[in-house]
């Protein structure tokens, strides 16, 4: 059976769209095969900025034949009073190629209709694939696309050339002006070509020959060997963060590393800054001895060793220029102290609806006093949280954050740090900062805790209050994360900062003064953090109707440290032996409970009810006690002594009494049961599957 | 190769291509782009070929001339190629060649790198072409200018012509540069430098900055409401660099920084509009040209 190679040639695409976009071309195309009813034993592919392709081996050379039902017109419409076909079944017969006779009638959700169904043959894969290529490219999705020339084809970057071939033969189609044929291209400047093809299988060496590397792990294994091997010549090794090998990997199509170096002098610069600008600006592999950065650094040209000095000078030369600049910056900001810095928030824009960041620095001042109240600090480190949230945004008005916006946080602390300031600030305003993203460090120290909190909560309650939320995949602001992170600190400090989310969500209201764009803040703020919590509590893996149960307790923003701890004592309980004995006296009297019931109109008589009577007396305060100290587990535990009672009093009296008062005084009892169940979560959306 | 002579290579090479060369605005602007060659032309159905030098503005990165790569003002190579032709990036890359960079023994590399200018209402995609690790050309695929989408799409090249000579010639401080023969870059251009990083962060009047916003604002409408789509044009121009001055001098707050890209941007949405119907009125005469051709 033959192979199917489909390469789509561009103009560079962006590093970080390659992989995923190699990944997806991979499960369209098997999708679209296997649609058309033309699947392929097994697809291979590649990706490299200029190019996207995929071999999918063993495809059927045509369509297999099949039947094809097609609903017609409405019986009734079909067919006269008489039974005789109308105009409507005979044009629907000739439009299906089918007899009129041959129509079947089928009764469809939707009423009763008439069916043709024929014999569909089975298309050569030429043809189907002419209509399917296309088809498949276009649906490729990218974080951003453009237009270009006059053509109406949207694309990462523009398609220059695509090779479609199916073994020898070429799948003829055109895409924004360009045919499918048999011609590649290499290296962009080592052998341009084009290369024939004159066989699908033999894409993979033809582009070795012109200098192309097209396998991806093939490639990125090779950036790391010979990055790894240049930084060793200096006895040093290359910091290879993960990030930076992919993009690396994904910017050249023939990758030669080379050991570039640059004057020691530029080694008194802060270690953030030299990592910084050689690896986010100039994509180089900084290189470490246990001592500390060294003078040298490892590039990876696109190309070969050709010129390869000539390379390395001018990168060098580049570094030599870069450096030059920071140190320009690091003395020109080093004139002023972190604190006069600050004065120059007022410059630095929050957001055109929230003002600039000095105001939201008075905010978190605020707030951080606010937060201190929750905690156990002594009044010298809440002196210095004080301290960190007047520094922390200071660095966002100094020439080298200006220059290195990632650096944030990073050289405030540093600046923080040379002008004395006590080592807990500068930790604070480093860390408040973190989590940058999912999986990150979270702040280490108490004082970056509380400031992160501050920072994050001030961020939400400005955003969300004045109506700017997250819509689908759209969270430019990054509040998902910002929600995520604030979530992930609360739940790891919950020991030593106790603060109720919507509590914490109210100071960073009120620190914004009550301004008119806030109407309506309340409910967004509920809705959004509603939403985050339960995100966050089923990405770590409770279950979907413990979240319910224990959301369903709250209203409007809930009380996440809280949640989570109702979240932990319900999973746990429902796995001991007791669980089902508590469930069952929940589940007996919130099924009969008349939720109208308020009080008890008559006092109670029959022995079963006043022993549950008294069963809830006892119950009640320990309940009450429990529940202050968030022991939910033993919570449930104490209610699981009610079931006895719970059993007794259906087994000896009919709750549903014909007398409308001895009804009611039931559902009252009934009522005070589910209601400290209640106190815990609303065990009423657990599903529980019954044993038989 | 001196300053100068990297201006006649360009000139002569993108000549030799078609392009017509156009000299440089006598307005202020921060940018090639906003040349009516540029952000005018790149409106409409009618192609386009054009390259120039264009004195560029930008207050904001002034540094007294005392930093060897930041300037208040420099000079950009600006090529617009509409439609964009299919072999653009080879052609450029021919560019290269031409002022002998040899391809081979060199690392050129297209990063990504997208384009936006809020106060135009302009945005594109493309690349920084990296020479050794060098940022020498933003390369630039328009998707809107003036709020409107671009049809067909123009691509946009500008040469940094200092940080490019720079790497030519190898030195450290752009004031360095030869520009001719015995005269250097920082002849001719640091006293303006110094001058100027002076006047934008020390002196220059706010309030008489904000009155010539309103006043040049002001004209600009009173002369699309007369259909003059090019002085319109060049009062817009005024403004976008009046704010310039204005946010360089420290003087805007959040709200007054976002208001004023806001009116430079409905402006220039304006002067789009009002230029697409005029040259649709003329028949679109370069559509024409192209046809018989």
């Amino acid at each position: 059976m033959p192979s199917l190679l489909l390469e789509v040639g561009t103009e560079e695409l962006p590093a970080r769209f390659v992989e995923p976009a190699r990944a997806q071309l991979e499960g369209v195309l098997r999708a679209e095969l296997d649609r058309e009813r033309l699947p392929a034993r097994e697809l291979r592919t590649w990706a490299t900025p200029r190019r996207l392709a995929v071999l999918a081996s063993g495809v059927p050379d045509r369509q297999p034949d099949t039947e094809q039902e097609v609903r017609g017109p409405a019986v009734h419409v079909a067919f006269d009073r008489q039974g005789r076909p109308t105009a409507a079944a005979v044009g629907f017969a000739r439009s299906q190629g089918v007899s009129v006779e041959s129509l079947e009638r089928r009764s469809t959700p939707a009423g009763e209709y008439v069916f043709a169904r024929r014999a569909v043959r089975g298309q050569p894969a030429l043809e189907v694939l002419r209509e399917l290529l296309p088809r498949a490219i276009t649906s490729l999705t990218f974080p951003k696309t453009m237009r270009w020339a006059g053509y109406d084809v949207r694309f990462a970057r523009p398609v220059r050339w695509i090779v479609a071939l199916l073994d020898d033969r070429v799948v003829p189609f055109e895409l924004a002006g360009v045919r499918s044929g048999r011609l590649t291209y290499g290296h962009r400047h080592l052998s341009p070509g084009p290369h024939e093809l004159a066989h699908a299988e033999e894409y993979e060496p033809v582009l070795r020959r012109a200098y192309v590397l097209a396998d991806r792990e093939a490639r990125r294994a090779e950036v790391v060997r010979q990055v790894q091997a240049r930084a060793r010549e200096v006895q040093g090794e290359a910091e290879l963060a993960e990030d930076l090998v992919d993009e690396v990997a994904d910017l050249v199509e023939w990758p030669t590393a080379f050991l570039g170096r640059f004057d020691p002098e530029f080694l008194e610069l802060p270690e953030p800054v030299l990592v910084t600008v050689m690896r986010h600006h100039q994509r180089y592999f900084p290189v470490r001895k246990s001592a500390g950065l060294v003078n040298a650094f490892v590039g990876v040209r696109n190309g070969d060793e050709v010129g390869l000095d000539t390379v390395r000078e001018g990168n060098e030369w580049v570094l030599r220029a870069r450096l030059v600049d920071a140190r320009f910056f690091y003395h020109e900001d080093r004139r002023r102290r972190l604190e006069e810095w600050a004065k120059r928030l007022e410059l630095v824009t929050f957001h055109e609806k929230l003002g600039s960041v000095h105001e939201k620095v008075g905010r978190l001042v605020a707030l951080c006093g606010w937060l201190v109240q929750h905690t156990e600090l002594d009044a010298s480190r809440a002196a210095s949280l004080q301290r960190a949230a007047a520094l922390c945004k200071a660095d966002l008005s100094t020439h080298m954050v200006g220059e290195f916006p990632e650096l944030q946080g990073v050289v405030g602390s540093i600046y923080a740090r040379l002008d004395g300031e006590p080592e807990d600030v500068c930790q604070a305003i480093e860390e408040h900062y973190r989590p940058r993203g999912a999986g990150d460090r979270l702040p280490a120290s108490d004082l970056g805790a509380l400031l992160a909190v501050a920072d994050r909560a001030d961020t939400l309650a400005g955003f969300i209050g004045v109506g700017i939320v997250p819509t689908g995949s759209a969270d430019p602001y990054g509040l998902r994360r910002a929600a995520s992170g604030l979530l992930d600190i609360l739940h790891d400090r919950r020991e030593r900062l106790r603060v109720d989310l919507a509590a914490l969500m109210e100071a960073a209201l009120q620190a914004y003064g009550g301004r008119a764009e806030f109407e309506g803040a309340h409910r967004r703020l509920g809705e959004f953090l509603g939403d985050r919590v339960r995100a966050w509590l089923l990405e770590r893996d409770f279950a979907h109707d413990v979240v319910d149960a224990v959301l369903a307790g709250y209203s409007g923003i809930p009380d996440f440290v809280d949640a989570v701890a109702r979240a932990e004592a319900l999973s746990e309980f429902r796995t001991r032996p007791e669980f089902a004995g508590a469930y069952e006296a929940f589940d007996r009297a919130y099924r009969i409970w008349d939720k109208q019931t308020r009080q008890s109109p008559s006092p109670l008589e029959q022995p079963a009810e006043l022993a549950l009577d008294r069963a809830l007396g006892r119950s009640g305060p320990k309940v009450e006690e429990l529940v202050r100290s968030r022991a939910y587990l033993r919570v449930l535990a104490e209610l699981g002594g009610l079931q006895p009672h719970v059993a007794r009093l259906f087994d000896e009296v009919l709750v549903n009494d014909p007398d409308p008062q001895v009804r009611a005084r039931r559902h009252a009892l009934l009522g005070r049961v589910v209601n400290l169940f209640w106190k815990v979560a609303h065990l009423e959306y657990l599903v529980v599957t019954r044993e038989p | 190769m001196l300053f100068q002579e990297l201006i006649l290579a360009l000139d002569r090479f993108w000549s030799d291509y078609g392009c017509v060369l156009q000299q440089p605005y006598d307005v202020e602007v921060g940018a090639g782009t906003k040349h009516p060659a540029t952000f005018l032309r790149a409106l409409g159905p009618e192609p386009w070929k054009v390259a120039y030098v264009q004195f560029s503005r930008r207050p904001q990165d002034a540094r007294y001339g005392d930093n060897p790569n930041r300037l208040g003002a420099y000079y950009q190579y600006q090529v617009v190629l509409k439609p964009s032709p299919d072999d653009v990036q080879d052609v450029y890359l021919r560019s290269l060649e031409h002022l002998g960079v040899d391809l081979r023994r060199h690392d050129v590399r297209f990063v990504e790198d997208d384009w936006e200018d809020a106060s135009l209402g302009a945005w594109g995609v493309g690349w920084e072409v990296w020479l050794d690790g060098m940022e020498i050309t933003q390369f630039t695929y328009f998707q809107q200018c003036g709020g409107l989408d671009c049809r067909p799409v123009c691509a946009e090249i500008t040469y940094g012509l200092e940080r490019l000579c720079m790497y030519l010639q190898r030195k450290s401080s752009v004031f360095e540069l030869e520009w001719a023969p015995g005269v250097t870059y920082g002849e001719l251009r640091r006293q303006e430098e110094v001058e100027w990083s002076r006047y934008g962060f020390e002196v220059a009047e706010v309030a008489r900055l904000r009155g010539l916003f309103e006043a040049c604002e002001q004209e600009a409408l009173k002369a699309l409401e007369t259909g003059l789509v090019l002085p319109a044009h060049d009062y817009v121009l005024k403004c976008s660099h009046l704010f310039n001055l204005l946010d360089a001098r420290g003087a805007l707050s959040v709200s007054e920084r976002a208001s004023l890209i806001g009116r430079c941007r409905r402006l220039a949405r304006q002067v789009a509009e009002a230029y697409v119907r005029q040259r649709e009125e003329a028949g679109f005469p370069l559509l024409q040209e192209a046809a018989r051709a």
